[in-house]
C-alpha cells in the first residue's frame, strides 16, 4: 500500500448544494487556468482562429488579387507590411487568409477521423471476439500504409478541392484514435460499471455511448489536438506538391509558390513556415497541456 | 412452490491462454423468497464468477439458471430484459462500480428510463424513494460518486439494486472494502432492506464470520465445487467438511485469551492445476487414498446439511 | 530504555494533518499494533520511522528515537544504513513489491549485500537459508523462482525473508495479511511471530483487524484522525476497552466466538464517518461518539494515563473512570 492511499476520504458535508456543482465548475476551470503549457498553447492557437474568423474585415477583397508591386520585401511598403510574392500578392493577407484553410481542413480532417475511429475502435474493443479480429486487422492495413502516400493517392484520385483533402487526411488518420479507443474500451468493458449497467438491462448502444465512451474520452481530446497539428502538416505538405484547390490560399501553397525565389526572396518560404511551426507547436502545446489536466490521478 | 433462484450443474469456464479455466464447475444450489444465501469460500474458488454467471453477465458453459420457475439460461438480451428487474447486483469496489461521469439522479433515473418507466414524476418519486431508503440525503443526488465516502457510495450503489424493486440481490463482498465501523453500517442496512422489502440474497465473501452472521443458509466453495452447505447453525456447531473446519479455525477471535491453535492446513488454494481425486486432498490433513484417487461428491448428512468428503 | 520512541509526531500533507502528536514506544522484542481504519494515519507514521513519505508529506514536529538516536536527524544516506539493516519494512501488496524481473534469490541476496560484505556466493547461501527459515519448502530450488511463479502467501514470505536478512531490532508490517486468505493469514501471521522470539525483534503491526491484534500482539495503540486516543496491553483492552471509538470498533465487529446472527443481534454502528469532524475543533470523534459532552468540542483532550501502560484520551472516559464505578481493576 502507498502512503497516498491514506489522504482522508472527501466527505461532503451535508448541507450546501447549489454552490456544489458550480464550485466543482471552478475547480475544473482553475485547473486549466494553473495550467501553464495549456495556456500558451490555447493562447497561440487563439489569436489564429480570429485571424480566421475576422480575415474577411482584416483583409476585404480576394487575397490571390494582385495588389502591389511583385517582391516587395517586408517593412519596404506600409501597405504590405511582410512584403508581396512574384505575383504580387499581399503575403500578411494570405498569411491570414491561409489560417482559415489550415484550420478548417485541420478541423475537419481531425473530426472525420475521431469519427471513424471512435466508431471502429469502440465496436473492437466493445465486441472482441471476431468483431475485434477483423477490425484490427483493418487498422492494422491502414496504419501499416504511410499516411503521406495514402493521402496523395486519394487526393490524385479525385481532385484536390479542400473538402476531398480534408476527407483524405481524414481517411488516413483515424487508425491512430481507433487503436486507443478500443484499448480504453477493451480495459472499461471490465468494470465494475459497465457490469452493473449491463445487469441493469441497458441496451448495448447506451452501454458504448453513455457509460464507456465519456470515460473513454479524455486521451482521445489529447490526441485530437495532435490530429489537427498533424492534418494541417499534410495540408501543407501536398499544398507543396501542388496537390492543393488552386481557389485556396494555403501556407502550404505559399511555400510552394515561393519555392522558386528560395535565394532572391527567401521571406516567402519562411514565413508561412514559421507560421506553420506556431500553428502546429500550439496545438501541441494544447495537448500536453490537456494531457495533464485530464490525467485521472491529477483531475480535480 | 417453486425457490426464487435455483441453479443445477452449472457451469463456467474462462479460456487462459490456451488453457481452460473450470471456474464453476459443476455448482447446484437455491436460493428461496426473501433467504439469505451465504457463499463463502477463498479468492480464486469462483464465487464471484458463479454470482454473475447467475446474473447472466458471465455465459455458462453447461447447467441451467431458473429465475421464478422460467429457464433464464439462455435467453437473448431483449428477452432478458423482464428478468433483470428481478435480479440486481450489489459490488465489492464502490469506487469503480458507480460510473464517474454521472451524476446519482442520472445512475438511478436511467434504469428507470431503460425499463420503461415514461411517466417523470414516477421516476422522480421512486428516485428519492429510493434514495431515503438507503439513508443518504436528498441533495446526494445532485453530486457526483466522487464527491462520496466509501460506506456513502456503496449506499449509492445499494440503491441502484434497489431501484428496479427486484426479488434477489447478488452482494459481491458488498463489505469488504469498507472499514469496520463502516461495515456494520452497510450489514445493518441490508439487514433492514431484506426485512422491509422481503429481499433474498445471494451473499458472496470470503468472510466466514460475516456469512455466518449475515446469512440463513451457508454454501463453502472451494476450486468451483460446493464443499459443504448447511444452515448458519448448523454449520457453526458442526461444520463437517475439513475446509470449513480449516475456514473457522483460521478466523482470529477478539479474545486474547481463548489461544489459537496450530493452523490446520498449510499452503494456497493453487487453480491451475489439475486435480484427480478430491480437490482438497493436498491441502487436507485427514487426506487418505482414497481422497487421493476418487473424488467425492456433495451427500447429505442430515436435515439440509450436505458436504463433499468420503469421511465427513 | 525502550528501543523505538516516537515523540510528539506530526505528519502533514498539503492541507491536511496526517498524524497529529503521536507518542507511543516499542520495547524490544515487542509487537505493538497500530490499529485505525484507512485515513487515520496509522501508515504515514509507520512510513514516518523508515523516513518513506511521499515527497508532498511533512514532518512538522516531533523525534523518532531508535535506541536513542533520532532518525529524523539523521541524513538521507546515514538513513539508507538504517533502513533493512536496524528496521524493515513489510508491506500490504506482495504482488507489486517484489520486482517480477528479477529471481528472488537475487532479490533476497542483494538486500544482504547492500548491508554485509559478502560474496555473491555466501550471499546466495544466506538466501537459501532465509527461505528455509521463511518455511518456503524446497527453498534450494525455489530461490531462483521469479515472483510470478508464487502464491500470493509464498510472496508475502519472501518478503519476510528479505525484511529479516539482515536481522532488524525493528519489522514495521504495514497490513502484512490484508491481501491474503485467512488460511494463508494465520500461516503468515505465525510466522511473524515466531521470527519474532527466534531473532528477538520488535513488531510494529499496522492493521484494521482487531482480531489480528488479538492474536497476535503485545500491546496496542488504537488511532483515530491523526491521533493516538487509546493505548493498552491486549489483554486489558479486550476486557474491556476505554475510549468510545475503541468500544465502538469491537462492537461493529462480527464476533466470531459469540453466537451472532442478525436475526438475533444487530451490529453496533458507529455512526457517520471519519470526514465528520472536519474543520471543527476538539475531540475528531465527538460528532459520532455515544457519550460526547459539550466541552468535548471545545478542546482536543490529551491522552491521560491511567497506570499499567494504559492511557486514554477521552475527559468522559478518564472521569468515570476515575469513580469507583469502572475504576478498581484496570488500576
Amino acid at each position: 500500500m502507498s502512503v497516498q492511499a491514506e489522504q482522508p476520504v472527501v466527505v461532503p458535508a451535508r448541507t450546501d448544494t447549489s454552490g456544489r456543482a458550480a464550485s466543482r465548475r471552478r475547480r475544473r476551470l482553475r485547473a486549466f487556468l494553473r495550467n501553464p503549457t495549456f495556456i500558451a498553447g490555447a493562447g497561440i492557437l487563439a489569436v489564429f482562429v480570429l485571424l480566421a474568423l475576422f480575415a474577411g474585415l482584416l483583409f476585404p477583397g480576394d487575397p490571390q488579387d494582385m495588389v502591389g508591386q511583385p517582391l516587395l520585401w517586408p517593412g519596404q511598403d506600409a501597405e504590405f507590411p511582410l512584403g508581396t510574392d512574384s505575383l504580387g500578392r499581399d503575403v500578411l493577407a494570405q498569411l491570414v487568409y491561409g489560417t482559415r484553410a489550415s484550420l478548417l481542413v485541420g478541423v475537419a480532417s481531425a473530426a472525420i477521423g475521431l469519427a471513424i475511429g471512435m466508431a471502429v475502435g469502440s465496436l473492437a474493443g466493445f465486441f472482441g471476439g471476431w468483431v475485434d479480429t477483423v477490425l484490427t486487422r483493418l487498422i492494422e492495413l491502414f496504419q501499416t500504409t504511410p499516411t503521406f502516400i495514402l493521402v496523395i493517392v486519394i487526393v490524385a484520385i479525385a481532385e484536390p478541392s479542400m473538402p476531398m483533402i480534408a476527407l483524405a487526411i481524414g481517411l488516413a488518420s483515424w487508425p491512430t484514435v481507433a487503436r486507443l479507443v478500443r484499448a480504453q474500451f477493451r480495459s472499461l468493458r471490465e468494470s465494475d460499471f459497465v457490469m452493473a449497467a449491463r445487469s441493469l438491462g441497458y441496451s448495448r448502444l447506451r452501454i458504448i455511448v453513455q457509460e464507456i465512451l465519456p470515460n473513454a474520452l479524455p486521451p482521445v481530446i489529447v490526441a485530437a489536438s495532435v490530429m489537427i497539428a498533424n492534418a494541417i502538416l499534410t495540408e501543407a505538405g501536398l499544398s507543396f506538391l501542388n496537390m492543393r484547390d488552386p481557389n485556396v490560399v494555403s501556407w502550404g501553397g505559399m511555400i510552394g509558390d515561393g519555392r522558386d525565389q528560395l535565394r532572391t526572396a527567401w521571406f516567402l518560404t519562411a514565413l508561412p513556415g514559421a507560421t506553420i511551426a506556431l500553428a502546429v507547436l500550439s496545438l501541441n502545446l494544447v495537448g500536453d497541456g490537456l494531457n495533464e489536466i485530464l490525467n485521472p490521478r491529477t483531475e480535480p | 412452490m417453486t425457490p426464487l433462484l435455483s441453479v443445477r450443474d452449472l457451469h463456467t469456464r474462462y479460456a487462459v491462454g490456451k488453457q481452460v479455466l473450470r471456474a464453476v464447475d459443476g455448482v447446484s444450489f437455491e436460493v428461496g423468497r426473501g433467504e439469505t444465501v451465504g457463499l463463502v469460500g477463498e479468492s480464486g474458488c469462483g464465487k464471484s464468477t458463479l454470482g454473475k454467471t447467475v446474473l447472466r453477465l458471465v455465459p455458462s458453459a453447461e447447467g441451467t439458471i431458473e429465475l421464478d420457475g422460467a429457464d433464464i439460461t439462455r435467453l437473448g438480451d431483449r428477452a432478458m430484459a423482464p428478468h433483470r428487474r428481478r435480479m440486481q447486483m450489489v459490488f465489492q469496489d464502490p469506487f469503480g462500480s458507480l460510473n464517474p461521469r454521472h451524476t446519482i439522479r442520472a445512475l438511478l433515473d436511467t434504469a428507470l428510463r431503460v425499463h420503461r418507466v415514461s411517466d417523470a414524476a414516477e421516476r422522480d418519486r421512486r428516485v428519492h424513494e429510493t434514495i431515503a431508503k438507503v439513508g443518504l440525503p436528498v441533495d446526494s443526488l445532485d453530486r457526483y460518486p466522487h464527491e462520496f465516502s466509501g460506506g456513502q457510495r456503496q449506499r449509492i450503489g445499494i440503491a441502484r439494486a434497489l431501484i428496479l424493486r427486484p426479488a434477489l440481490i447478488v452482494c459481491d463482498e458488498p463489505v469488504s472494502a469498507l472499514d469496520v465501523s463502516i461495515q456494520a453500517q452497510i450489514l445493518n442496512l441490508l439487514v433492514d432492506l431484506k426485512r422491509e422489502l422481503g429481499l433474498a440474497y445471494l451473499f458472496i465473501s470470503h468472510d466466514l464470520g460475516v456469512v455466518r452472521y449475515f446469512a440463513d443458509r451457508v454454501l463453502v466453495m472451494y476450486f468451483g465445487r460446493i464443499v459443504e452447505s448447511a444452515s448458519y447453525a448448523t454449520l457453526w456447531r458442526d461444520p463437517r467438511h475439513p475446509y470449513t473446519k480449516a475456514l473457522f479455525a483460521a478466523l482470529p477471535s477478539a479474545d486474547p485469551t481463548h489461544k489459537r491453535g496450530e493452523p490446520p492446513i498449510k499452503g494456497e488454494l493453487v487453480t491451475t492445476e489439475q486435480v484427480r481425486g478430491c480437490r482438497f486432498h493436498s491441502r487436507c490433513p485427514a487426506a487418505t487414498d482414497r481422497c487421493r484417487a476418487e473424488e467425492p461428491v456433495l451427500r447429505p448428512l442430515g436435515e439440509g446439511h450436505h458436504a463433499a468428503c468420503h469421511y465427513a | 530504555m525502550p528501543l523505538l520512541s516516537v515523540d510528539g509526531l506530526s505528519v502533514a500533507f498539503p492541507g491536511h494533518a496526517a498524524v497529529r502528536e503521536a507518542s507511543f514506544s516499542l520495547a524490544a522484542g515487542e509487537t505493538l499494533a497500530l490499529v485505525g481504519e484507512s485515513g487515520c494515519g496509522k501508515s504515514v507514521t509507520a512510513f514516518s520511522v523508515m523516513r518513506l513519505l511521499p515527497p508532498n508529506a511533512r514532518v512538522v514536529s516531533g523525534r523518532i528515537l531508535l535506541e536513542g538516536a533520532d532518525l529524523l536527524a539523521l541524513s538521507e544516506s546515514e538513513m539508507r544504513e538504517v533502513r533493512g539493516a536496524q528496521v524493515s519494512l513489510i508491506q500490504q501488496e506482495p504482488m507489486t513489491s517484489l520486482n517480477p524481473v528479477l529471481s528472488i534469490g537475487l532479490q533476497i541476496a542483494e538486500v544482504i549485500r547492500r548491508h554485509e560484505k559478502l560474496s555473491r556466493k555466501a550471499a546466495r547461501a544466506r538466501a537459501v537459508e532465509l527461505l528455509d527459515l521463511v518455511s518456503i519448502p524446497d527453498a534450494h530450488r525455489r530461490i531462483d523462482d521469479y515472483p510470478h511463479n508464487l502464491s500470493g502467501g509464498m510472496r508475502q514470505r519472501v518478503m519476510i525473508a528479505m525484511a529479516v536478512a539482515c536481522r532488524p531490532k525493528l519489522l514495521i508490517a504495514d497490513e502484512p495479511t490484508t491481501a491474503l486468505d485467512v488460511t494463508t493469514q494465520a500461516q503468515v501471521l505465525d510466522l511473524l511471530d515466531d521470527l519474532r522470539h527466534r531473532l528477538g525483534m520488535a513488531v510494529l503491526l499496522i492493521t484494521h483487524d482487531l482480531g489480528v491484534v488479538a492474536q497476535w500482539a503485545d500491546r496496542i495503540a488504537v488511532m483515530y484522525a491523526g491521533r493516538i486516543v487509546e493505548q493498552a496491553g491486549i489483554e486489558p483492552f479486550f476486557a474491556a476497552p476505554l475510549h468510545p471509538y475503541s468500544r465502538g470498533l469491537l462492537g461493529a465487529r462480527v464476533d466470531v466466538d459469540a453466537d451472532e446472527h442478525y436475526s438475533t443481534h444487530r451490529l453496533t454502528e458507529i455512526p457517520g464517518n471519519v470526514g465528520s469532524a472536519a474543520g471543527q475543533a476538539g475531540c475528531s470523534f465527538a460528532p459520532r461518539c455515544p457519550v460526547a459532552q459539550p466541552a468535548c468540542r471545545q478542546a482536543v483532550p490529551p491522552l491521560v494515563g491511567l497506570g499499567d501502560e494504559r492511557a486514554v484520551a477521552c475527559p468522559v472516559t478518564v472521569s468515570s473512570h476515575s469513580s469507583p464505578l469502572l475504576g478498581g481493576e484496570a488500576r
